[in-house]
């Protein structure tokens, strides 16, 4: 039996209120190793299951009882692997794309579902009144959770290690008031301040009368299968972690939002929904001002070597706040920037209220800002507002809209469809700054045509982090590529989004991919798991994983026209600075990436299938 | 005169934030320059003549590497910023 693992996985019927405990070797280890990869192949066991029962996979709805939501470990989570405090979250359908949810957090949640006795958590079903899971010692219970209906992800999280906190062992992670109400890009908060932010996991969590999952155990690293050599590899990329510019110091001391200068001064900045590439006001936002103005330290998550967290405060001012966590890159750029807010004070604030409601900041920033563009340009009228000026730049406004969102409150409750359906309803779907529905994150795609094409193919929808190549375009790790070319961009999109998939499968931090490559993760993975890894058979596990992920999605009804960007990108040159003139090449890059793929059109051909394994 | 951005850690190795400049020339040049009126850039973005591994040096938002690296030449009009390693995401 390989080691990473504790050999047993939790499967939760809501409906019928049973546990069962499962063993986890079982499963094709191997080849899907654990996290995002291993969940996949759990949730398509479930997707070929309702391919009998049900006439058309199109009555799966995704918050009805027949999704399926899993949270996930891997082998390295909870060990001595550098970075590996993480979880992967996935779920059949995720109610604001239609294919597969897929989101991935740090903290300490993830180790502790290990030493609570589980490598994952599936959930089917609905319960029929709130209820918690509480995991420990290799048991479950599902507790009444009625009284934390209505509560907030900070003050259900207090509670909940009232009940069962067993002397600071147990971590919690919830959903807030926006899950509860559907909101379809609403997150799941662990340790009050990490999110599985994207694509609605809060929402399906929500449909399920899923309150929270507290875990217990003991914080003790997994053993190892050779323990000296994996001790000793350990150390050798501690070191080059310690010693790289970018994990070592960068991360550390700005955290992420050291990038809104740098993305800024690259003119890719998406400000006012992406209508420019520069945002006159950058500086104000920046990882240096925060550290100057707001920061009391920073925070890691459990196991990491960086800790890229911020611990943030307000001391005074109308979004005065006493203890915060973040802003992050995203997070400050989606309530900033894209919603044309300079006002770091108020991004702060906004972005505690999401963390405390539960719902996802970029699609929260990015939705507001359509709707502030089509307020501009006359789609929405004036008196849908009730009284809320939206127009860009205005901070309080943000903060606001927050509220309403959550609790589909007035024109909030328009906004809680994401920015797509919103768009849509007034006659702008071009407003939309999306793919497959899911609200695009904070690099203008014609800055980076790379990147274009990640979030073009990006399984998960509009995503950076499927597939991050801002990295080699923008930040030359890990060589630097012309950001405006076509040329060779295909095979690079291709392998980085095969890696991340091993990365979120393993599971340890994307972050740590700034120093570590796929030759560390195979010399660490090795001693750990006892299987004779290489980097090779890494990168071929990834492919398989992405391939997988793509397959469910076509049987789930993707059509390959999905594979695009909002109109914007593809016809409005950019307006100015160094990327003016640009638009994305994407029917050339499109080509060249499913040649690459072995896909046609956007579809794994059954020869590339067979090829991974995926089927017979 | 050529404006001169810095970020992040250079802020606080150099205490300056921004600066114009009298001359025109090469980028080496301008990095030369700041030296002379007591900016050390090159020690901290410069080895054995090249840039420095993750440095990023911008003009007017294009990176040098793909322009002429350090010969490329600043006018009087333009922007030249300077980061040190960085990720995020
Ligand atoms: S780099 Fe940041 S997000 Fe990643 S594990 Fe460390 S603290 Fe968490």
């Amino acid at each position: 039996m390989p080691r990473g693992y504790t050999g047993r996985y939790l499967e939760v019927d809501l409906t019928e209120e049973k546990v069962r405990v499962k063993d986890t070797f079982e499963l094709p280890l191997r080849q899907y190793l654990g996290g995002k990869g291993l969940a996949l192949y759990i949730l398509y066991r479930e997707l070929k299951k309702l391919e009998r029962t049900m006439t058309d996979l199109d009555h799966l709805d995704p918050l009805g009882p027949d999704n399926v939501l899993v949270f996930a470990t891997g082998p390295a989570t909870g060990s001595l692997f550098p970075y590996s405090g993480r979880y992967h979250v996935m779920a059949l359908r995720s109610p604001l794309t239609g294919y597969i949810a897929s989101a991935n957090s740090g903290g300490d949640f993830g180790p502790y579902m290990k030493f609570a006795g589980f490598d994952m958590v599936v959930v089917k079903g609905a319960a029929e009144s709130p209820v918690y899971l509480h995991i420990h010692d290799g048991k479950a219970e599902l507790m009444d959770a009625r009284h934390l209906w209505g509560m907030t992800t900070f003050r259900a999280t207090d509670t909940i290690l009232e009940e069962v906190g067993d002397g600071g062992r147990t971590r919690v992670a919830t959903i807030g008031p926006a899950g509860e109400n559907g909101v379809l890009f609403a997150n799941i908060i662990n340790d009050k301040h990490r999110a599985a932010g994207r694509t609605g996991v809060g929402a399906i969590m929500g449909s399920k009368f899923l309150k929270a999952i507290a875990a217990t155990g003991d914080s003790k690293p997994v053993e190892p299968e050779r323990p000296e050599e994996f001790r000793e590899k350990v150390k050798k990329y501690l070191d080059v972690i310690r010693k790289n510019p970018v994990t070592g110091e960068g991360l550390r001391k700005y955290g992420t939002a050291i990038l809104v200068n740098i993305i800024n001064q690259h003119g890719l900045y998406p400000t006012r929904n992406f209508q420019t590439g520069v945002f006159e006001k950058a500086e104000e936002q920046s990882g240096e001002y925060m550290a100057e103005k707001y920061l009391i330290r920073n925070r890691a998550c459990w196991g990491c070597p960086t800790g890229c967290g911020r611990i943030t405060k307000v001391p005074k001012g109308p979004f005065q706040i006493g203890y915060s966590e973040g802003p992050e890159y995203e997070s400050i750029w989606a309530l900033g920037a894209d919603t044309g807010n300079a006002d770091l004070e108020s991004i702060i604030k906004a972005n505690h209220l999401c963390d405390e409601l539960g719902l996802d900041t970029i699609s929260t920033g990015s939705t507001i800002a359509a709707a502030m563009e089509m307020v501009e340009k006359g789609f929405i009228p004036e008196e849908r507002l009730e009284g809320v000026d939206l127009r860009f730049g205005n901070s309080a406004a943000v903060v606001e809209m927050i509220w309403r969102i959550a609790y589909r409150s007035g024109f909030g409750d328009e906004l809680a469809m994401g920015s797509y359906r919103l768009a849509r309803r007034y006659g702008a779907e071009h407003l939309s700054m999306s793919v497959k529905r899911l609200e695009l994150p904070a690099y203008d795609p014609r800055g980076a045509w790379g990147h274009a094409l990640n979030y073009a193919t990006a399984n998960r929808g509009g995503c950076h982090v499927t597939g991050y190549m801002i990295s080699p375009e923008i930040l030359g790790i890990p060589e630097k590529l012309k950001p405006l070319s076509t040329e060779g961009k295909a095979k690079w999109v291709k392998d980085f989004q095969d890696f991340t998939s091993v990365v979120n499968s393993t599971v340890a931090c994307l972050f740590s991919t700034f120093a570590l490559f796929a030759d560390a993760y195979a010399d660490m993975l090795a001693p750990l798991t006892g299987w004779d890894l290489t980097p090779e058979e890494l990168m071929v596990i990834g492919e398989r994983i992405y391939n997988l992920e793509r397959h469910m999605m076509v049987k789930l009804g993707f059509r390959p026209e999905e594979d695009t960007l909002p109109r914007r990108f593809l016809e409005e040159p950019m307006p100015e600075g160094p990327n003016k003139g640009s638009t994305v090449p994407l029917k050339e890059l499109l080509r060249e990436y499913y040649r690459v793929r072995g896909w046609e059109n956007g579809i794994p051909t059954e020869e590339k299938l067979k090829e991974l394994g995926i089927i017979p | 005169m050529p404006k001169i951005l810095l970020f992040s850690t250079l802020r606080e190795k150099l205490g300056i934030k921004e600066l114009q400049l009298e001359v025109e020339g090469t980028v080496l040049d301008i990095l030369r320059e700041m030296e002379k009126i007591g900016y050390p850039v090159g020690d901290l973005v410069l080895k054995d003549g090249k840039v420095k591994r993750g440095f990023i040096i911008l003009v007017n938002g294009k990176n040098i590497v793909h322009l002429e690296g350090l010969s490329t030449r600043v006018g009087v009009a333009d922007k030249v910023a300077i980061f040190p390693p960085a990720g995020g995401g």
